[in-house]
């Protein structure tokens, strides 16, 4: 080989090693990597779904408590269910939820901090808590079912609770909501006011076993309190953290509680002196343009909703009715940053509130309102969903019931509705409810007439759409409102 | 200096009318008879006075006593029955009358030949100088007097004899005056009687070798100086060193001579407290070069130092006798000796003198003044400059390693001092020797996921090399992190040099190649074991090289068995080396020699045979379950990157690193028709190994086949031999006409010197990844948790060709569910372990983790902690931003597992871990352990039973009744006793161990460790015989 032929192969590898590394490096580009072992196993032996729920639902002197599981799917779930407390994490009891049913389980609500901890196998479960305040005076005997935990004394609280419980002298109403699926180190409550007479707490739970720490932060209307210092939760305690005790008078009173070490989970419990409590889990992100529907309601709704951001938004409130879309308050309104506000409407009938802010901010907002019997409900705004699981808020068969579904989208959407009960599926066939765009619609009349603890599966089969179900007692003053949980994609039954 | 110059008396006329002192000449022979009449010859001319000669004959059978009676008569002549050596034959002489009636004894060498006046000289010498007991002649060749062999000796501290000679020096002078030394050779050596009375006879235990050391040496104890006299001369045929007698000294056996007789005077002449002092530095340095010649195998050397002190302690009560007769004469301290001994460090400064000498030419143009001008131009000295290319062309190899002892004082700051090394890679050494000992000796894998695939030779190399630097594994980790760079230099030094026989290119290619930015990066990242590839990569191609040429190398057995020891010594290492000796392979198949090929392919083939044999347990491991790590992840798909043969971020991996690839095609260019073909082979390498890098970092290749490092150390090689052929080509070109090859040529050796001293101050200023420490601040919260209970480590992060964060060394694998991709290993406590090395990562166990990952990514469950609490997994750790985000929410949504509040690492604590070994009652466990399912597992609680605690050979423990689970993947040679019985293991959770484990007391052993002992004791046999087989031989 000669020098020339030599100088042309160094060019021609020259070229390759270019041209060839360029392709490599920016058309090729690195694979993608091999799939684990397992990674598409669905239903093998390599399949192990599981999850757990948290209920920061809280409680009082006398108050019980139940959380109800729902298993929707084709295969019994095995659960685990532990309550905690300041005192610690009780025993578990393991139970199994056939498939298509609920289950519903007792647990301990005579504290303030009161919390449970769901955890489920082989399948996915929705829960969500009921709480009930009996109405009877501080110290009377409870009517309901005894309580496991020893009643709290001095400050209802555990660690690091900052204020003192000073319970009304008559607690009264059913609060109820969703529980979480995952803990985190932000939660926003926007429901919270601590006007004369409303009693607010922030419930901390920490599932985990290594000690949580975090901060919680009132925002109220026009300034925003600290609850002092970090509050150190022990692995597998709860605590309440009252609001009164940093913020006293303000209408709007929205937490924020910030995990700095660990992870919790944190809800919202109001108690009204006059009668009435609200119980709201706290949401991990905020949500855009949030739409609650509501119903069963003796018409009076405020919107309590927390602006977080470092920038002041403007927005309006919508209302959505069955014909469609109505502006119940210009979109001229303005919060100020990392401040909170409530608005209040009357509703004529049944719909939902939509509050919409200008360039898509993002709040956490709540829907609050009164049932015609009296109590207080509250849930708080999701994100639309395809395919909701809601758990009853009521405490008895014979309340009333009803399912609000909303849709924000374009299209219509059709949601069959299907009652799961202790003993599986109603029997009455699916109800089907088309919801036009822009409208909200209750369920039918009649829809879990006797069957009130049945939880809904509503299931679109077109766009997303918000759900919420409502439960008034006929007996006494106790009125709930509890949001629906979306469900995962892969557990949305088939047909 | 070693030797001083003594004043002598000027002669007066009182002196010259004495008497002259009598001489004995005690002439010993043995089988000289070649050179014995030249020897008498000499005698007979002698002008001094009053000699006299009595022979002693050793023995001879070669005519020599004849000679002797008849030249001296039988009188004359000591007839020994048997050869008694140099000190026998001298006391047999002395036992004549006339020795005790002689002033001076001359004892002489039957292969010597005085000039007619030596006697006279140097009893002159003698007796013009006062207190002269001993006194030698100048030595000078027999057959060419012009070259000098002896003008007086010295030794070192430690006994090793030192001549002030070069090799072959001619005699012009230089050493024309007396010198007082401190030993004169025994071939002629004249005593004076005082001496000789005083100090005694030469020890017969020391014969052949350097008694006359020890006798001048107690001579000088005695308080007699020794001299050299120049006058006196005398030709020596050094017949025994040079074999030449028939039943003479064995010249292999130099070295024992040597070394026992140095250690022998040291012990009989040195005070106590210099013993003190000097006996443990003296075992050092014994030990140091005792490792040195096994290491590069040259055993018999080794050995006859071992023999040696083994000979010293057999005969320390006579030395010890000999020691108290030496010290009763002694009249001067050691220090009066020692004045005559040569300073530590005699040849470094040796070296520096030379240098200096051409430096300090600069000063003498001052004479100058005083030449006419004409001349003054003619005598123009050349500039420091070109004295400096002068003298680095002159010792390109001596240049290149002060060079390199300046880099690497200031490239290895990181590395000095007694705190222990951390970071990058680096894996951690076990705290002493034994620890990689046990591991290599052990039935079954002590680390990690456990198993019974075998340890890696290379785990022996590491004790031994542990236990040689003073029972330290950090010392060993840090002399291995130094030395191995420069020995992977020195390798491609002797590559280039076997193709070019030139020193310069072969340095610049060592030098290229000890700086490129692979050796950098395995260096900066603590790699070792990629480290010993590097090493052992260069020698193996040479290896190849010389099988494919057309010349067939002498001694095939040796050639085959020297090739495949090599190679397993990469295997044992990094078994990804074979991938790089497989691509040289393939391309010295493509492009054949003229001739040798079929010979190529059959030492290729039979290297291979006889390296997977030295390394059959690992071998024979891959054929029946987890087998050798042949790949690896380490290093990132960059393309550019890899082209200037940087597999990741270090120092070293700059933009200056392209002067490589750059420089190899230029020096491709130049390769001449010799080497043509040479040079095609590794423009082929360098190509395939930097595709086959990008291929495997970005995950083209299978696994066996992917290993970016080995593929890029290729390409490094190949590329550093290029530019070893183009530099050579570059020397070559002034015998040719201008023209591109210049102008290339002159552009390699620009490039390359450019390229060395940037990156050679890079290597200087930059920063390694290891270090004292170097991990991160928040380790200790994993490292100190539970204090002694074992648990492992899963470290996680996005995909990338890095490691993990101190100490969690390279990843597995990686790979993806629902989206996300992940790069993950699982490590003891401890992070990454060197007792890992030349292993692989696979089994069932590690399918299990992949299993329960799967899950854990995929959002399907939020119980991972309990899914890999049979594991024994207690922390996962990444890196702080190296995580991807998607991971990040799962492991969140993990409900058993805790975040641990840190910065720099993300740490997530199990809540659910079992102990590595434990028993326990609760059914839950008993039934979930006899499932693969994954669905029981991830439903249990949190352990509670007992921990079953390591002892020697297994665990053990007591039993609530229930369940024993060990977290060892599944081998059926495990047992638990309980009272009396041995019960049999199952599979648990699909691949680690459980037992039926009774109430009380258990322990669980490990019953195969047998076939083990029968594997290393094979092993040992294979390696004692491939070293042995291709031991070097000694050097004379």
């Amino acid at each position: 080989m000669r020098s020339r032929s030599a100088l042309l192969t160094v060019v021609v590898v020259v070229a390759l090693l270019a041209g060839g590394g360029w392709v490599l490096q920016h058309q090729a580009g690195p694979k993608q990597a091999r799939a684990l072992d397992g990674a598409d196993s669905v239903g093998g032996a390599d399949d192990a779904p599981s999850g757990a729920w948290y209920c920061p639902h809280g409680g009082g002197k006398g108050w019980t408590g139940q959380v109800a599981i729902t298993n929707p799917g084709d295969t019994d779930v095995t659960v685990r269910v532990a309550s905690m407390s300041h005192r610690g994490l009780q025993p578990a009891t393991t139970l199994t939820v056939r498939a298509h049913s609920r289950t519903e389980v007792d647990v301990p609500a005579g504290q303030r901090e009161a919390s449970t901890e769901i955890e489920y196998f082989g399948g996915w479960v929705a829960a969500g808590w009921v709480v009930s305040a009996p109405g009877t005076p501080a110290g009377a005997p409870s009517p309901g079912p005894a309580s496991p935990t020893p009643e709290p004394t001095g400050t209802g609280g555990g660690t690091g609770e900052s204020g003192s419980p000073s319970q009304p002298a008559v607690e009264e109403g059913v609060g109820a909501d969703p529980c979480a699926n995952g803990a985190g180190r932000t939660w926003y409550l926007p429901d919270g006011s601590t006007i004369q007479g409303q009693e607010d707490y922030v419930i901390v739970m920490n599932p985990f076993a290594s000690e949580a720490s975090f901060q919680v932060s009132f925002v109220a209307e026009a300034r925003v309190v600290a609850a002092p210092g970090e509050i150190t939760v022990p692995g597998g305690q709860s605590v309440a953290i009252h609001a009164n005790k940093d913020d006293l008078g303000d209408q709007t009173v929205a937490a924020v509680v910030t995990a700095g070490i660990g992870r919790v989970v944190a809800a919202s419990l109001g108690i009204d002196d006059a009668g009435g409590v609200r119980s709201d889990i706290g949401v991990p992100t905020l949500v855009g343009d949030p739409v609650i529907p509501g119903a069963g309601d003796a018409g009076g709704t405020e919107i309590p909703f927390l602006n977080p951001s470092k920038s002041g938004i403007t927005y309006g409130v919508d209302f959505l009715g069955a014909d469609g879309r109505h502006l119940a308050l210009p979109h001229t309104q303005k919060v100020g940053p990392n401040a909170s506000r409530t608005e209040t409407l009357t509703a004529t009938g049944p719909g939902a509130v939509s509050l919409v802010a200008s360039g898509g901010a993002k709040v956490a907002a709540a829907r609050r309102t009164l049932g015609i019997r009296g109590d207080e409900g509250s849930t708080t705004a999701f994100a639309p969903a395809h395919a909701w699981l809601l758990t009853s808020p009521a405490t008895d068969n014979s309340d009333s019931t009803e399912v609000a579904l909303a849709n924000t989208g374009a299209s219509p959407v059709t949601v069959t509705l299907t009652g799961i009960t202790d003993a599986g599926p109603l029997a009455s066939a699916p109800v089907t409810v088309t919801v036009p765009p822009d409208s909200s619609v209750p369920s039918p009349a009649g829809f879990l007439e006797g069957t009130a603890l049945a939880s809904v599966l509503a299931v679109s089969d077109g766009g997303p759409f918000t759900a919420v179900m409502t439960a008034t007692s006929k007996t006494r003053s106790a009125y709930a409102v509890g949001a629906g949980v979306p469900i995962p994609p892969q557990w949305v039954p088939a047909g | 200096m070693a030797h001083a110059s003594t004043t002598t008396a000027q002669p007066d006329a009182t002196e010259t009318r004495r008497k002259e002192p009598s001489v004995l000449v005690v002439l010993v022979a043995h089988d000289g008879l070649p050179w014995l009449r030249e020897c008498l010859r000499s005698l007979s001319r002698q002008t001094h006075p009053r000699l006299g000669i009595v022979a002693v004959d050793n023995a001879s059978d070669d005519g020599s006593r004849d000679l002797l009676e008849q030249a001296l008569g039988p009188d004359r002549v000591i007839a020994l029955p048997r050869n008694a050596g140099l000190p026998g034959a001298v006391q047999a002489g002395l036992k004549v009358d006339a020795a005790e009636r002689a002033d001076y004894l001359l004892i002489l060498h039957d292969d010597t030949a005085l000039d007619p006046e030596a006697v006279a000289r140097m009893v002159e010498a003698a007796e013009r100088v006062d207190g002269v007991g001993v006194v030698g002649p100048k030595v000078l060749d027999w057959e060419d007097p012009r070259v000098l062999r002896e003008v007086g000796q010295s030794t070192d501290g430690f006994g090793y004899p030192y001549s002030p000679l070069e090799e072959d020096e001619i005699d012009h002078g230089q050493y024309d005056r007396v010198r007082e030394v401190l030993f004169v050779s025994s071939a002629a050596m004249l005593v004076s009687r005082a001496a000789w009375k005083r100090a005694g006879v030469p020890d017969e235990r020391l014969d052949p070798y350097l008694e006359d050391l020890d006798f001048c040496w107690r001579a000088r104890l005695a308080g007699f100086r020794v001299l050299m006299s120049p006058q006196a001369k005398a030709r020596h045929r050094s017949a025994a060193i040079r074999g030449e007698r028939r039943d003479g000294v064995r010249v292999d056996r130099q070295r024992l001579y040597a070394e026992r007789a140095s250690l022998a005077a040291m012990l009989k002449n040195y005070g106590l407290l210099t013993l003190l002092w000097i006996l443990p530095l003296y075992t050092v340095q014994a030990l140091g070069k005792t490792v040195v010649w096994a290491v590069t195998r040259r055993f018999e050397e080794a050995w006859q130092v071992v023999v040696a002190l083994l000979w010293n302690v057999a005969h320390l009560p006579g030395t010890i006798r000999r020691r108290i007769r030496a010290q009763a004469v002694r009249s001067v301290p050691d220090r009066a000796v020692r004045r005559y001994m040569a300073p530590a460090g005699l040849r470094l400064r040796r070296w520096a003198d030379t240098a200096g000498a051409l430096f300090r030419r600069t000063e003498e143009p001052a004479l100058d003044e005083e030449r006419p001008v004409d001349e003054q131009e003619e005598l123009v000295l050349p500039t420091l400059g070109a004295r400096t290319m002068s003298l680095a062309r002159a010792h390109p190899v001596a240049t290149a390693w002060a060079a390199f002892a300046v880099l690497a004082f200031l490239a290895y700051r990181p590395l000095w001092g007694h705190a222990p090394l951390t970071g990058g890679a680096l894996p951690s050494f076990p705290a002493a020797p034994t620890g990689f000992f046990h591991e290599f000796l052990s039935g079954y894998r002590t680390t990690v996921l456990g198993g019974a695939d075998p340890a890696s030779p290379a785990l022996g190399m590491l004790g031994l090399t542990s236990a040689v630097t003073f029972a330290s594994t950090a010392v060993a980790q840090k002399l291995l992190l130094m030395a191995l760079p420069p020995l992977a230099a020195r390798a491609m030094y002797r590559l280039v040099l076997r193709r070019t026989n030139e020193r310069i290119p072969a340095v610049a290619a060592g030098a290229v190649y000890g700086l490129s930015a692979t050796v950098l990066w395995a260096l900066s990242e603590g790699r070792i074991a990629a480290l010993a590839a590097l090493v052992v990569l260069p020698s193996l191609v040479d290896r190849l090289e010389r099988g494919f040429s057309p010349n067939r190398p002498g001694r095939p057995l040796r050639f085959l068995v020297d090739a495949g020891l090599v190679l397993a010594v990469g295997l044992a290492f990094f078994p990804g080396v074979i991938l790089a000796f497989a691509l040289f392979a393939v391309a010295c198949l493509l492009v054949p020699s003229r001739r040798g090929e079929a010979r190529g392919v059959g030492i290729v083939a039979g290297a291979v045979v006889v390296g997977l044999a030295l390394a059959f347990p690992m071998v024979l491991a891959s054929f029946g379950g987890p087998g050798p790590a042949l790949h690896s992840t380490a290093g990132r798909a960059d393309f550019a990157s890899l082209v200037r043969l940087s597999p990741g971020p270090a120092t070293g991996s700059w933009s200056v690193a392209w002067f490589v690839p750059v420089a190899a095609l230029v020096s491709f260019t130049l390769a001449d028709r010799e080497r043509r073909r040479t040079g095609l082979r590794l423009l082929l390498v360098s190509v395939a190994g930097v595709t086959l890098a990008w291929l495997s970092a970005a995950g083209y290749l299978s696994a066996p086949l992917s290993n970016p490092t080995a593929y890029l150390a290729a390409a490094a090689v190949a590329d550093c031999a290029l530019i070893g052929l183009g530099v050579t080509a570059a020397i070559e070109m002034g015998r040719r006409a201008f023209g591109y090859r210049q102008l290339a040529g002159i552009g390699v050796s620009a490039l390359v010197a450019g390229g060395l001293v940037l990156q050679a101050v890079e290597a200087a200023t930059g920063g390694w990844a290891i270090g004292t420490n170097q991990e991160s601040p928040s380790w200790p919260l994993v490292a100190s948790a539970d204090p002694g209970s074992d648990f492992r480590v899963l470290w996680l992060g996005g995909p990338s060709g890095d490691p993990f964060p101190a100490p969690g060394g390279d990843a597995i694998t990686e790979g993806s569910a629902s989206g996300i991709t992940l790069r993950y290993t699982v490590t003891d406590r401890n992070g990454a372990s060197a007792l890992d090395t030349g292993r692989g990562f696979t089994g069932d166990g590690y399918r299990y983790l992949e299993r329960s990952l799967s899950q854990i990514l995929s959002g399907n469950t939020t119980h991972g902690g309990a899914l890999l609490g049979p594991l024994g997994v207690e922390f996962l750790v990444a890196g702080d931003g190296d995580l991807p985000r998607e991971a990040r929410l799962r492991l969140d949504a993990q409900v058993d597992m805790d975040l641990v509040p840190t910065s720099g690492l993300v740490i997530y604590r199990n809540e659910r871990v079992y102990p590595q070994a434990g028993a326990t009652s609760q059914r839950d466990f008993a039934a979930a352990s006899g499932s693969t399912d994954l669905l029981p597992v991830a439903t249990l609680p949190k352990f509670d039973g007992s921990t079953l605690p390591p002892v020697a050979g297994g665990f053990q423990g007591d039993s609530p009744g229930g369940v024993a689970l060990l977290a060892r993947q599944f081998d059926g040679a495990w047992r638990l006793r309980s009272g009396g019985h041995d019960l049999l293991p199952a599979r648990s959770f699909g691949w680690a161990t459980r037992f039926r484990a009774p109430p009380g007391p258990v322990q669980i052993t490990y019953a195969g460790q047998g076939t083990r002992d029968l594997e290393v004791a094979l092993l040992a046999a294979l390696w004692l015989a491939a070293l042995w087989i291709t031991r070097k031989p000694v050097r004379r």
